[in-house]
C-alpha cells in the first residue's frame, strides 16, 4: 500500500473510531446498539496498535530483532522454548485473561455504561498494554527474570522485597475475592453447584489419563473433558428437577466457602498432575471457546444497551459497591484496563518463549488489547439487560430487601422500573430459585451472556442451559485461579519460611507442603469468610481492596519500568511509563484513603467500625447478633490495616525509586543496567519457530 | 508451481487483464487449492497443539537432540510430563 493510501485508510479508521466514541458518549434517552461499542473499541485498538505501540517499540524501547532472545540462547525444551508468535500470543492471552475483566466491568456498570467503557479502552491503550509490553521487554533483556528480581536489581534490594511481599498480599486478597464471587454464584443453586462439583471427578479422570494412559496428550484429553463438561451442564437440570438430589446440592454460603477451602488445600497439596493441571487445561479450552462465542454472539445479535450512559450512582451511593466514580470506577475495573498481575506473567513464562524482541509488541501490547476487548464485551452483556434486573441481581439484601416485592419497590424508586414478577419469571426461565441479591458480578454476567447466546441459538427454550453454561465457564476458570494461586502462594510461603527454618523451604517435604498449604488457604479463607458473612454483601469491601492491591502492583511494575528506561538513557520518553504510574498512584492512594477514613460507613472501614461500636454501646444490637457484630468490627479494622499496609509499601517503593532516580541523574554512582550481554541471533530473518523448523 | 501461477496471474491482473481474459493455464487448479487448504489445516492443528502443550515432549526431544552437550539420557514422556507440570505450577501462571 502506498503512503497516501495508508494515511487515508488510517485516517478513516480514526474518524470511524472517534465517531463511534462520540455516539456512545453523547447518546441520551434511547437504547444504543452494542455494535457502536465494538466499533469504537476496535478502531481505537487498531490505531493505538498501529501508532502508539509502534512508537514505544521503535523510540522508547528500540526493539532489536538482531539480538538473540533467552529462548534462543537457553533453548532447553522446558522453560526456554522458542515459540511461534501466534502460538505465544495465545499462551500469553490465556494466562492473563482471568475473571477480572469479566467481573470488574460488570460491577462498574452501576455507574452507567460510559465511565467503565471509556476507562477500559483508554486505560488499556495508554497504561495496561504499555505496562505488559515494557515489562515483557525488560524481562527478555534479563534472561526472563521475574518482576521481583528486576525490582531488586534495578531499584533496590528493599524494592525487590516489597514487590515480593506485595505479590503475596495481593494474591491472598485476590483468592479471597474470586472465591467469594463463586460462592455468590453457586449458593442455593443446585444446578450450578452440581455442574461445578462434577468438574472435579472429570479433572481427576483426565489427570489419570494424561499421566498413565496417554502421557501429555493434552489436546485429545481436553476434548474428552470438554464433552463431559457440556454433558454435566445439561445433566444439572435433571439434578435440579429431582427433589432429593436438588437438596444435596442446595448449599448455603458458609458451607460452600468451607468446601472451596478444602478443595484448594487438596489441589495445592496433591500432585499437580492429578487435579490442578487437567482442570487448567479444561478451563483454558472452555474459556477460549466462551470468549469467542460471546464475541460472535454480540456481532450476530447486536443487543441494545439498556443501561443509561451515567446513572445516579456516580455520586457514590451505588448499591453494588459504595464510592464515587473517582476513584472507584478505576479501582473496580482493574484487569481489562490495567492489571499489575499481568506484570507477573510478562516476567514469567512468556519472555522465556519469545522468538524475537520484535514480537514483544504483538504479544505484550496486542494480548492486553484483546483482554480489554473482553472487558468491553462484559460491559455490553451487563448493560444489555434492563437496569432494574441488573440492580436486583447485584444489590445486597441489606439495601434492596430479600424479596422480589421489596427489591422491585426500592429499585423502581431509583428510577429503574422493575416489576416483582420480572425477577421471579427470570429466575424460573434460567432454572434458578432466585436471582435476587447475587452480588459478585458472575450471575448478572451469566444472565447477560445467556440472553445473547439464546438469541443466537435456541431462544428461551435454551436460556437455562446457556445460563448454567456461563456460570460453569466463570466458576471453572475462577477455580483454576484459586487452585493455581493457592499452590503458588504455598511456594511463596515456603520460600519465605525457608529463610527462617531451612527444612520448611524444601518444596518436596510433606509436612512443609501441608503446613504452607494450610497457611495460604487460611489467609485467603479469612477474607472469603468475612465476605460471606458481611451484611453489605462482601463485594462492597473486598472488590475495592483487590482493585487497590492489583493497581498498586501495576504501580510497582511501572516504577521498575521507569527506572529501567532512565538507566537506558531514555529520559526523553519516560512519560510513557511515568504518566500511567502517576495516575495509578493518585487513584490508589485516594481510594486507599477513602476506604480507610471516609465518613460514609459504607465506604470507610473505620467509620463503619464507629457506627457499629456506637450501636453496640447503645444496646441497639440484639443479643443474638452481638458476637457477629464484633466479628464484623474486627474484619473492618483488619481491612483498614491491610489497605494501609499495601499503600505504605508502595510509598516506600516510590521513595526508594526516587532515591535511585536522583542517583541516575547525578551519575553518582554511575547507573548500572543489569541487562544480559548482547548476542547476535543465529536465526534467519524469516524463521518463525514453528516446531523448530520442521515446516 | 502454484506460486508461479499465482504470480503470473497477479502480474496479468495488475496489467488490466480481467476475468475471462485470463488464460486458463494460470487459474489455480482444484488440486492446488486443496493442497493449500491442507497446508493451512496442518499449520492450524500444529499451532493448537503447540498452544495447549500437546507437542511439548516433541519439542523437548528436539531441544535435547540439538543441544546434545550432556550425555544424560532424555526424560521419558511420563517423566517429562510430570516434571514440566511441577515447574509450571510453581510460579504465577494464571492471572486474575
Amino acid at each position: 500500500m502506498n503512503k497516501p493510501l495508508k494515511v487515508f485508510v488510517w485516517g478513516l479508521v480514526s474518524l470511524l473510531g472517534a465517531g463511534a466514541l462520540a455516539k456512545i458518549a453523547l447518546q441520551r434517552g434511547e437504547s444504543l446498539s452494542a455494535i457502536w461499542f465494538v466499533l469504537a473499541a476496535a478502531c481505537v485498538y487498531l490505531v493505538a496498535y498501529r501508532l502508539y505501540s509502534a512508537f514505544v517499540a521503535a523510540k522508547v524501547l528500540a526493539l532489536d530483532d538482531s539480538r538473540a532472545t533467552p529462548a534462543e540462547l537457553h533453548d532447553d525444551g522446558r522453560d526456554f522454548v522458542p515459540t511461534n508468535k501466534w502460538v505465544l500470543f495465545g499462551h500469553h492471552f490465556a494466562a492473563i485473561a482471568g475473571p477480572g475483566p469479566l467481573v470488574g466491568p460488570t460491577l462498574a456498570a452501576q455507574f452507567g455504561y460510559l465511565p467503565g467503557t471509556l476507562w477500559l479502552i483508554a486505560g488499556a491503550v495508554i497504561a495496561g498494554c504499555v505496562q505488559d509490553f515494557i515489562i515483557l521487554f525488560c524481562s527478555i533483556r534479563r534472561d526472563g527474570k521475574s518482576l521481583g528480581e528486576m525490582a531488586r536489581e534495578e531499584v533496590s534490594r528493599r524494592g525487590g522485597f516489597i514487590a515480593q511481599v506485595a505479590v503475596l498480599a495481593i494474591m491472598v486478597i485476590l483468592l479471597g475475592v474470586v472465591a467469594l464471587v463463586i460462592v455468590n454464584a453457586l449458593k442455593s443453586s443446585p444446578w450450578a453447584t452440581f455442574t461445578l462439583a462434577m468438574t472435579i471427578p472429570i479433572a481427576l479422570l483426565l489427570g489419570v489419563y494424561l499421566r498413565f494412559v496417554r502421557p501429555g496428550r493434552v489436546l485429545e484429553a481436553s476434548l474428552i473433558g470438554v464433552a463431559l463438561i457440556l454433558f454435566v451442564v445439561v445433566a444439572g437440570e435433571w439434578v435440579a428437577d429431582s427433589p432429593s438430589w436438588a437438596k444435596v446440592f442446595t448449599i448455603g454460603g458458609i458451607p460452600l466457602a468451607a468446601a472451596l477451602m478444602v478443595y484448594a488445600f487438596a489441589a495445592s497439596a496433591l500432585p499437580v498432575w492429578l487435579l490442578l493441571a487437567p482442570r487448567d487445561y479444561l478451563s483454558t479450552f472452555i474459556k477460549a471457546g466462551a470468549i469467542f462465542s460471546l464475541a460472535a454472539g454480540i456481532l450476530f445479535v447486536r443487543p441494545h444497551v439498556e443501561m443509561p450512559p451515567l446513572t445516579r450512582f456516580i455520586d457514590g451511593t451505588g448499591p453494588v459497591f459504595a464510592g464515587k466514580i473517582f476513584p472507584f470506577c478505576f479501582i473496580t475495573i482493574a484487569c481489562g484496563a490495567i492489571s499489575g498481575f499481568h506484570a507477573l506473567i510478562s516476567s514469567g513464562t512468556t519472555p522465556k518463549m519469545i522468538l524475537r524482541e520484535g514480537h514483544a509488541r504483538f504479544i505484550g501490547y496486542g494480548a492486553m488489547l484483546l483482554e480489554s476487548f473482553v472487558g468491553v464485551m462484559a460491559m455490553i452483556a451487563a448493560c444489555a439487560m434492563p437496569p432494574g434486573v441488573y440492580f436486583a441481581i447485584n444489590s445486597p439484601a441489606s439495601i434492596v430487601g430479600a424479596t422480589a416485592d421489596s427489591a422491585a419497590t426500592t429499585i423502581s424508586g431509583w428510577g429503574f422500573p422493575l416489576a416483582p414478577q420480572t425477577m421471579t419469571d427470570l429466575a424460573h426461565k434460567v432454572g434458578e430459585i432466585t436471582l435476587l441479591n447475587r452480588a459478585g458480578g458472575a450471575p448478572s454476567l451469566a444472565v447477560g451472556m445467556a440472553e445473547i447466546f439464546s438469541n443466537t441459538i435456541g431462544g428461551d427454550r435454551l436460556l437455562s442451559i446457556w445460563y448454567h453454561f456461563a456460570i460453569m465457564f466463570e466458576a471453572l476458570f475462577i477455580l483454576t485461579v484459586l487452585d493455581a494461586g493457592t499452590r503458588v502462594g504455598r511456594f511463596m510461603i515456603q520460600e519465605l519460611g525457608g529463610r527462617v527454618w531451612k527444612p520448611f523451604g524444601r518444596t518436596g517435604w510433606m509436612p512443609g507442603i501441608l503446613l504452607s498449604s494450610a497457611i495460604i488457604v487460611a489467609m485467603w479463607g479469612y477474607f472469603l469468610y468475612q465476605g460471606v458473612v458481611d451484611p453489605l454483601g462482601g463485594i462492597n469491601s473486598l472488590w475495592p481492596l483487590f482493585g487497590i492491591g492489583n493497581q498498586l502492583l501495576a504501580a510497582v511494575a511501572l516504577v521498575v519500568a521507569t527506572t529501567i528506561l532512565l538507566k537506558m538513557g531514555r529520559t526523553k520518553w519516560i512519560w510513557v511509563t511515568m504518566a500511567p504510574m502517576a495516575w495509578l498512584v493518585i487513584i490508589t492512594m485516594t481510594a486507599s484513603y477513602q476506604k480507610i477514613f471516609d465518613p460514609n460507613p459504607r465506604i470507610g472501614f473505620l467509620s463503619y467500625v464507629n457506627v457499629l461500636t456506637a450501636q453496640l454501646a447503645a444496646g441497639k444490637i440484639p443479643a443474638a447478633k452481638i458476637a457477629e457484630t464484633q466479628r464484623v468490627i474486627f474484619n473492618q479494622r483488619m481491612d483498614a490495616v491491610v489497605t494501609a499496609v499495601l499503600a505504605g509499601m508502595v510509598v516506600v517503593l516510590i521513595v526508594e525509586a526516587l532515591i535511585q532516580w536522583r542517583a541516575i541523574f547525578s551519575r553518582r554512582p554511575p547507573p548500572v543496567l543489569h541487562e544480559a550481554p548482547y548476542v547476535a541471533t543465529q536465526w534467519a530473518p524469516g524463521f518463525t519457530g514453528v516446531a523448530h523448523g520442521d515446516d | 508451481m502454484a506460486t508461479t501461477q499465482l504470480q503470473i496471474r497477479r502480474i496479468l491482473e495488475r496489467e488490466g487483464v480481467r476475468g475471462s481474459e485470463l488464460p486458463s493455464v494460470v487459474s489455480l487448479s482444484d488440486t492446488t487449492r486443496w493442497r493449500r487448504v491442507k497446508t493451512f489445516a496442518r499449520a492450524l492443528l500444529r499451532g493448537i497443539r503447540d498452544w495447549c502443550g500437546d507437542s511439548a515432549y516433541e519439542r523437548y526431544l528436539r531441544a535435547v537432540q540439538k543441544n546434545n552437550s550432556s550425555n544424560c539420557a532424555p526424560l521419558t514422556e511420563k517423566q517429562f510430563y510430570v516434571e514440566q507440570l511441577n515447574r509450571r505450577y510453581s510460579r504465577p501462571s494464571r492471572c486474575c
